[in-house]
């Protein structure tokens, strides 16, 4: 398969064989090899975090890069908050690692789990279209690493790059529209059981 | 508690109080540099949207959004100093020679001689005290501004140097300023995480709509004012010298409501009454033409430019902004005054914000 060219790649090459002929026989495991590798692996599981949410599921390696440059990464301990329930909403999150509770806590002494998430899961999205209040609150039940993509952010990509931001709207509209027509399902459901109790 | 633990917690001090002390120790030195950091990051809030609008039709690279801009930026002095330089000094010079009365025109005596041709004749002795009282005081006025910029023009070379390092900051900040964001947002806590993100962009949105809304209302009234005043010398057949100056001034003077739209209004009106318009001599509907041309273009401003350009609602009360000028005039002189209100606004618009922000996360 072809490579794309990269500007350390002829260092890279050079590394590589020299290794191979044994003419450095330490710089394998140097602290230029780490560098190299480091970027990639960061790059390369914030990119499968990425597709792994229908976002971004369809992008481009082009795009996703441009994506993974102004998204944000947190760590999180267990029984720290990501966001309170009627915080003004911002965007999205990502598990990368890690569990995470979405609660409603009208109720202190009786809060409500709505929902409990784990690696590739994401939460939040509806905040990137508005700015209305979350509805509950994110609770990291565990040592959790997550991605965030906020509403700046989407806004930053619709100006520079409209294509990309086109793609995230429409995808956005899609998850919404899938989710509006299994909220109708549920309720012509409903009202059809409740018809049948009444006859 | 354990000796490590005790460690642990006096090296997490000292992260902290060590640069703080340094900061303190180096502060007069440092602040200058802060100053010229803060006025980088305002032309970077003004030129960012630009860049970004770049970056979008340049195929996607940033560096050659901002090389454009710096190109266009010294394009723009360029052409502005080869074609409208000679022009603004020219009616400079000759404005100068006129005030002092050491030119073809003295501006002063040709003033006195038109005021005491329309006044009665009793009340001559009180016009000349009153206007030899006023020359007197503008003149102050004019010398110590003339001071203000007689000592810029001495440290000529550190205002290079600061407008260089401006420039400088300015270009590192276009080109990295999603990393700086990405960075320094990566050292806030979790619990402030977003609250901080929503108000950088709210504050940054703020600030830069509110210097590009008074930078673009500042020029197009300095651009109408001009066309104005030739309007009106044109279908009245008058002669009202240094209209391109006068306009340029009410442009700048725009910067401050309320009394700005009056700075361009009142040396028209003296230019054109102490010029010699020849055998049809001073008419009283010039004076009113020019007024009316003034207020014409105040309309427009406020109503067809500034509602448009304005990002959000920045109108003061006529008593903060007299306070405003003066707090500003105290501090920097003439050149305080005109840039008051701006900074003002500036700081008014971060600080309603960081207020919302704060309310809306339930901290305040």
């Amino acid at each position: 398969m072809m490579q794309r060219f990269s500007p350390i790649m002829p260092f890279r090459y050079w590394l590589d064989i020299s290794y191979k002929t044994g003419e450095l026989p330490d710089m394998k495991n140097a602290i230029w090899e780490n560098i190299f590798k480091r970027g990639n692996e960061a790059r390369s599981e914030t990119a499968t975090a990425l597709r792994n949410v229908p976002v971004f599921a369809d992008f481009s390696k082009r795009e996703l890069r441009e994506v993974e440059r102004i998204v944000h990464h947190r760590d999180f301990k267990a029984g720290e908050i990501i966001f309170r329930q009627g915080d003004p909403g911002l965007g999205m999150y990502i598990i990368i690692q890690g569990d995470v509770q979405i609660v409603n806590n009208e109720n202190p002494d009786n809060p409500i789990i709505y929902s409990e998430l784990t690696d590739g899961d994401f939460f939040g999205d509806l905040a990137l279209v508005d700015d209305a209040s979350r509805s509950a609150t994110a609770l990291s039940s565990g040592e959790t690493r997550l991605i965030s993509f906020f509403r700046p952010e989407l806004q930053d990509i619709i100006t520079r790059f409209p294509a990309i931001g086109n793609k995230v709207l429409m995808n956005l509209a899609k998850v919404i529209a899938s989710r509006l027509r299994k909220t109708n399902d549920y309720l012509s459901a409903a009202q059809k059981a409740q018809s049948g109790d009444e006859n | 508690m354990t000796s490590t633990q005790i460690l642990r917690y006096l090296l997490k001090s000292a992260q902290i109080i060590i640069p703080l002390l340094v900061v303190v120790a180096l502060w007069s030195h440092i602040a200058p540099i802060l100053l010229l950091l803060v006025i980088a990051l305002l032309l970077t809030s003004i030129l960012g949207p630009v860049a970004d609008w770049l970056e979008m039709h340049l195929g996607g690279s940033r560096i050659a959004a901002v090389l454009s801009i710096y190109g266009a930026i010294i394009l723009l002095v360029v052409g502005l100093v080869s074609t409208l330089g000679p022009i603004l000094l020219d009616e400079a010079r000759s404005m100068g020679q006129a005030v002092s009365g050491e030119g073809d025109s003295d501006l002063s005596g040709a003033l006195k001689k038109s005021l005491l041709d329309i006044v009665p004749e009793n009340y001559h002795e009180t016009v000349e005290a009153k206007l030899t009282e006023w020359v007197a005081g503008s003149g102050q006025f004019l010398q110590s501004l003339l001071k203000d910029l007689a000592g810029m023009i001495g440290k000529l070379i550190g205002v290079i140097m600061n407008i260089v390092l401006v420039l400088v900051f300015t270009f590192i900040l276009l080109l990295e300023s999603r990393n700086f964001k990405v960075a320094f947002v990566r050292s806030v806590p979790n619990a402030y995480f977003e609250m901080t993100l929503n108000l950088l962009d709210k504050v940054q949105a703020q600030v830069s709509g509110y210097l590009r809304g008074q930078g673009i209302a500042a020029a197009s009234v300095g651009v109408l004012s001009t066309i104005g005043l030739y309007m009106v010398s044109w279908i009245m057949d008058v002669n009202i010298p240094y209209a391109f100056i006068i306009g340029m001034l009410a442009g700048i003077a725009n910067l401050i409501p309320f009394i700005g739209p009056f700075v361009g209004m009142v040396p028209a009106i003296i230019a054109y009454v102490v010029t010699d318009q020849g055998p049809a001599g001073i008419s009283a509907m010039v004076p009113l033409a020019i007024v009316g041309m003034f207020l014409f273009v105040q309309m427009i401003d406020n109503f067809l430019i500034s509602p448009k350009i304005m990002s959000s609602n920045v109108g003061m009360h006529p008593l903060l902004v007299m306070v405003v000028i003066m707090v500003g005039n105290s501090i920097m002189g003439p050149l305080g005054m005109l840039f008051a209100v701006p900074a003002f606004g500036v700081v008014r618009a971060t600080i309603t914000e960081i207020i919302w922000g704060l309310r809306a996360y339930r901290i305040l």
